[in-house]
């Protein structure tokens, strides 16, 4: 006996516009669930993804001198004893803090003298959702280079550009910027700020800075939330001596040796210190994104449950009365007929709203700037960074978001059918007769 | 030695409790056989029973006990899944057509087919041609609703042939019926018997009984088959 499943998978097709609203209403909420919780889970990936290739380059460990109350200034002049341990391969003094803007905390960064023994020429590049300055009026940024690279605001850490540097460099975009002078600023998109516009920083002391230029969207998380600074500037609004500076970046010659090395250098500073390596900071990164998209799934489980009961309640009608299935059965119809023809119902409106669910999730992360998200879960009021993933994280997350919306709705569709597909036809027929 | 072909039961009872919590035998050891390719007539009383044998005969119904046999199986005895297989091979027109009131009349007589036929267009093309047969091609694409108790008579035998069905279960099927429509139906029939099948015909339309139509007759009385003819 052949079984046409394409006669079967056309009649459940046309069950399910029989109810058109129901249909659509259904499809809607699976593909909103869908959408709402890939567009979650790729945002986490994307920033993770992102973050992973920011530190690819970041430097191998940062030190940062610990104080009774908490963090303090370390003195450039040690930049000498971390150089000379074994296995550092490049030590750098960075300038980096937190001050206030409006109503906010922001984070500015400076590009400046890594050792106040040698001058101004050696300047450090941006840290992690920082800022970076040239120490000077009219000089500028470079970025980094290979083996450098300017981190997230996640981090805590950075990395110093190479020696004298000229122009600060986009990822990828190859356009060169030059470094904010006295009393200017280059801020990141997140802000909203323009070209010529004024912003007053409170830190140690009030500073009115005028914006010079705002960081497009292509620096991606580098520089998205930093305010980059004259040294000068940074100084005094962070209240650093001119020979102390935030924290140190040291890179090492083997990324094995991050750990191995760590002893040493606590034992070439004459001052207690928390040393940090980039492994660190991914991890710490890492938990915070899957912190925030735990939350959201959390949070998406009760829309899940909605979603479960509209189904249950759709399968139902479609399903009709046992009357119907019966009526099937007594017609020849076997339950493995009755069990394939509402499974294709549910494909029919589960698969297309999959589709949909996943343009739309992968659109508003990817195509729409992202300014949804940066508004809604980190307060950005400006432009959105763009973000990089992984072909690989994509595919595993569309797969898991399928199976985590389609297998209920399909259970909740499944099991009543199962149940019902047992009727016997003279179970039916008692019931006309009675 | 092969099995006698055609539907056959042997001794059938059928016992049901009245809501007063008797015991009523409706079958009484009823026993026949229906030869394959020949149209059988049986009547009886109202409240005879027939409708009751009918889905007995269909397997829709099972015994207190007897059995019923289909080409020498018994097929009474098989489980509810084999009988819903088996059932593919019978053409049932019931009494009181029942229907899929969501569907429209065409798709009521493809309802057979969707499972087996190898796509829907075939299955379409021939509820409609079955359609045709009974001259309501007219109400293909209309709801059940506002028919006429003959037109839905009309459509239950449209559905119960489709599908070419070796054994054909036929209850009144020109009660609603006038001489016209009766006479399309009857050679309805005809054709199925010609085509071989074994149809048995629960009527009391004397209208049936008239013109050598039913190969052999049967009475159904007090619970048990006789041979009128």
């Amino acid at each position: 006996m052949r079984i046409s499943l394409p006669g079967l998978w056309v009649w459940a097709a046309r069950d399910v516009l029989r109810r058109p609203a129901e249909a659509l209403l259904a499809g809607a909420a699976m593909a909103s669930l869908i959408a709402v919780l890939s567009a979650g889970l790729l945002l986490a990936r994307g920033l993770s993804c992102s973050a992973e290739t920011v530190l690819e380059d970041a430097p191998s460990l940062v030190i940062r001198r610990l104080s009774p109350g908490g963090w303090a200034p370390v003195p450039t002049r040690a930049l000498e004893q971390l150089r000379g341990v074994t296995g550092v391969t490049r030590a750098s003094a960075r300038i980096w803090g937190v001050v206030r803007w409006q109503e906010a905390s922001v984070t500015i960064l400076a590009l400046t003298p890594d050792d106040a023994g040698t001058g101004d020429e050696q300047l450090t590049a941006p840290g992690p959702g920082e800022a970076i300055t040239g120490p000077g009026s009219g000089e500028a940024i470079t970025a980094p280079g290979p083996g450098e690279a300017i981190t997230g605001p996640g981090s805590g850490e950075a990395i110093t550009a190479p020696g004298p540097v000229g122009a600060i460099t986009g990822p990828g975009s190859g356009e060169a910027i030059t470094a904010p002078g006295p009393g200017e600023a280059i801020t990141g998109p997140a802000f909203a700020l323009s070209p010529g516009q004024t912003i007053s920083l409170h830190g140690a002391c009030e500073r009115s800075v005028r914006v010079k230029k705002v960081l497009p969207a292509s620096w991606g998380l580098v520089a998205h939330d930093l305010i980059l600074l004259n040294s000068s500037d940074a100084r005094a609004l962070l209240g650093l001596e001119r020979d102390a500076a935030s924290d140190f970046a040291v890179w090492v010659f083997h990324d094995t040796e991050m750990d191995a090395i760590r002893p040493d250098l606590e034992a070439a500073l004459p001052f207690p210190v928390q040393i940090t390596s980039r492994r660190e900071s991914l991890g710490a990164m890492m938990a915070q994104l899957e912190k925030a998209s735990g939350l959201l799934t959390t949070l998406l489980i009760p829309a899940l449950l909605a979603l479960v009961l509209l189904t249950t309640a759709m399968a139902r009608i479609q399903l009709g009365s046992r009357r119907d299935i019966g009526l099937l059965k007594a017609l020849g119809w076997r339950s493995g007929d009755i069990l394939r023809l509402h499974l294709s119902r549910a494909l029919v409106i589960g698969l297309p709203a999959l589709a949909v669910g996943w343009c739309l999730a992968y659109g508003a992360v990817f195509l729409s700037g992202l300014n949804w998200a940066g508004a809604l879960l980190f307060g950005w009021s400006g432009a959105a960074p763009q973000l990089t993933l992984d072909p690989t994280g994509v595919l595993r997350i569309l797969l898991e978001v399928g199976a985590l919306v389609l297998a209920p709705c399909l259970a909740a569709i499944l099991l009543p059918t199962l149940r019902s597909a047992t009727v016997d036809a003279e179970e039916w027929l008692r019931g006309e007769e009675s | 030695m092969s099995a006698p072909r055609g539907i056959a039961c042997r001794d059938l009872h059928l016992v049901r409790r009245t809501p007063e919590g008797r015991e009523h035998e409706i079958l009484a050891g009823a026993s026949a056989h229906f030869d394959a390719g020949a149209i059988a007539l049986i009547t009886g009383a109202i409240g005879a029973g027939k409708t009751t044998l009918l889905h007995i005969l269909s397997t829709i119904l099972r015994p207190s006990s007897g059995e019923v046999l289909a080409d020498g199986e018994a097929v009474s005895r098989y489980d509810a899944a084999h009988k819903d297989l088996w059932r593919r091979n019978a053409g049932l027109a019931f009494q009181s057509p029942h229907f899929l009131d969501e569907l429209s009349v065409i798709e009521n007589v493809m309802i057979p087919l969707v499972p087996v036929a190898p796509s829907l267009a075939e299955a379409r093309a021939r509820a409609l041609a079955e359609l045709e047969r009974f001259d309501i091609t007219h109400l293909a694409e209309r709801q059940l609703a506002g028919l006429s108790g003959g037109e839905r008579q009309r459509i239950t035998l449209s559905r119960a042939l489709v599908g070419k069905p070796r054994f054909l279960f036929v209850d009144e099927p020109t009660a609603h019926q006038d001489a016209r429509g009766a006479a399309t139906i009857e050679t309805r029939l005809l054709e199925a018997r010609a085509g071989g099948a074994t149809v048995i015909v629960v009527s009391h339309d004397p209208r049936l009984g008239r013109d050598g139509f039913a190969d052999r007759s049967w009475i159904l009385l007090e619970g048990r088959l006789e041979r009128a003819s």
